[in-house]
């Protein structure tokens, strides 16, 4: 444990060795910048070739032939190669895309988690899959699960490339996963649905939705999908509930057939975290069994808050 | 880029330089990777010129998010252009290696805490994330940094 360091002599020690990292050196950059924004500046301005027509030409072209491919019911990916180190071909017959899916194996459970205000919901069918099985995401209107570099589905678990989408125009996913039949371009906020196709050996994995570009938890939920390899009890993954309010947690921990146990902090009157989960053990993701406990630390008026004194 | 910009924009670089690049230094730990993200977002902050309402905001956010783009490329070649090498002593060195302990959210938190001197709410705009949020993680960065407190790493 860490007795004898209270937070007044952390606070201290901190500020200290800030104030001497403040004291060192420090380049002078304004030139840098001056330098870079007249080169942004030239950028900008690229000569006319004769080449550009026709490029836009082709641009066209293929716009038009991936909203041809989306109305048939099919995704533009199809005919566009992604780089050959993000893709990994789905070689096993019973994961194929054209298979009928599996049995799911528990009802739908979507679990909200923090930002279910700022990022929007998924309605995912199933939560829980095995190999074969089809996963279908359905967007409340709200997240931004494609497109752009605000979007994409992340591997909570982390192992490997972990994105699933297109991000920042380029198309990545996770290794094991098929090509997600995503729409080439959705809006910023969208509720079309999408879905992909669970392969074979992926074993348990958490997928979240987030907002950010880059996996930050902050910025991610409030969608879990917890995939189960094949013939594997998956287990029950412990949700996201930091900074839900106390009614929302116990609410979610239950339904996914765990028993929430409560305990309270002080914090000060009008603090956003009065009446919220401020910590919760196990952390997210982590797989548990029906019936386990998930200990959650709410906040209460009245304390003084650290941060903002 | 009229007169008019680049002097706004260089009255803030003057009066905020030295806290984001150093806050920059303690979330990358590396000198080169902060005065990049530094003279990027001033650079981009020239180009939008009267676009920006509020520069220094616009820029501490620009700025870390870029250093964010910056680290997460691993395969960065090395700079073409050399510009003045900054030494950072051991005391320091080894104060942003016991930083370096910490999640990069953590970090930047920690960084936006006690060189910036924002609070949580403002943590949370530069971020992009929420004030519980950041309250959340800096308390786990304080748990960190306390028990590299207690092995001796910092005194």
């Amino acid at each position: 444990m860490t007795d004898g360091i209270d937070e007044a002599r952390l606070d201290d020690a901190l500020v200290a060795r800030f104030h001497r990292l403040q004291r060192g050196a420090l380049p002078e950059n304004w030139g840098r910048a001056v330098e870079r924004a007249e080169n942004l500046e030239m950028e900008s301005k690229p000569p006319r070739r004769w080449w550009a027509g026709a490029a836009a030409s082709v641009l066209v072209i293929g716009g038009i032939a991936a909203i041809a491919a989306m109305s048939r019911g099919g995704s533009p990916f199809e005919d566009v190669a992604a780089p050959a180190s993000t893709v990994v071909s789905n070689t096993n017959p019973e994961s194929a895309p054209t298979d009928p899916p599996a049995t799911s194996t528990l009802p739908i459970v979507t679990s909200a988690g923090r930002g279910l205000a700022a990022f929007g919901s998924a309605m995912v069918v199933p939560s829980r899959a095995t190999a074969g099985d089809v996963v279908t995401v359905t967007p409340d209107g709200l997240i931004q699960p494609t497109c752009t570099d605000l979007g994409g589905i992340f591997d909570v678990d982390g192992s490997g490339p972990a994105r699933l989408g297109v991000i920042g125009g380029s198309e990545v996913w996770l290794p094991e996963m098929q090509r997600p039949t995503l729409p080439a371009c959705l809006p910023p906020e969208t509720d079309q649905p999408f879905s992909y196709v669970v392969p074979a050996g992926l074993g348990q994995r958490t997928v979240a939705i987030c907002r950010s570009a880059q996996f930050d938890e902050a910025a991610c939920g409030p969608l879990e999908i917890v995939i189960a390899a094949d013939g594997e009890d998956a287990g029950v993954s412990v949700p996201v509930v930091e900074g839900l309010t106390e009614g929302e947690a116990v609410s979610t921990i239950r339904l996914l057939g765990l028993v929430a146990v409560i305990e309270r902090v002080e914090v000060e009157e009008g603090d956003t975290d009065d009446g919220r989960v401020m910590f919760q053990r196990p952390a997210a993701a982590t797989s548990v069994t029906e019936g386990d406990e998930v200990r959650i630390t709410v906040g209460q008026a009245s304390a003084r808050e650290e941060i903002d004194s | 880029m009229t007169v008019a910009t680049s002097e706004r924009v260089e009255a803030v670089y003057r009066s905020v330089h030295a806290k984001i690049w150093r806050s920059l230094l303690a979330v990358s730990g590396d000198p080169e990777l902060a005065s990049d993200a530094e003279s990027e977002a001033f650079a981009q902050a020239l180009r939008r010129g009267e676009a920006i309402d509020d520069v220094e905001r616009w820029v501490w956010k620009s700025a870390f998010r870029i250093l964010d783009g910056l680290l997460s490329d691993r395969r960065r070649p090395a700079p073409t252009t050399t510009h003045e090498r900054v030494m950072i002593d051991d005391v320091d060195a080894e104060f942003l290696s016991m930083l370096g302990g910490l999640t990069l959210q953590q970090r930047q938190i920690v960084v936006l805490r006690y060189v910036g001197q924002f609070n949580a709410a403002e943590i949370a705009e530069v971020l992009e994330s929420s004030p519980g949020s950041v309250r959340v993680q800096l308390h786990r960065a304080h748990e960190s940094l306390r028990s590299s407190m207690t092995e001796g790493k910092l005194s």
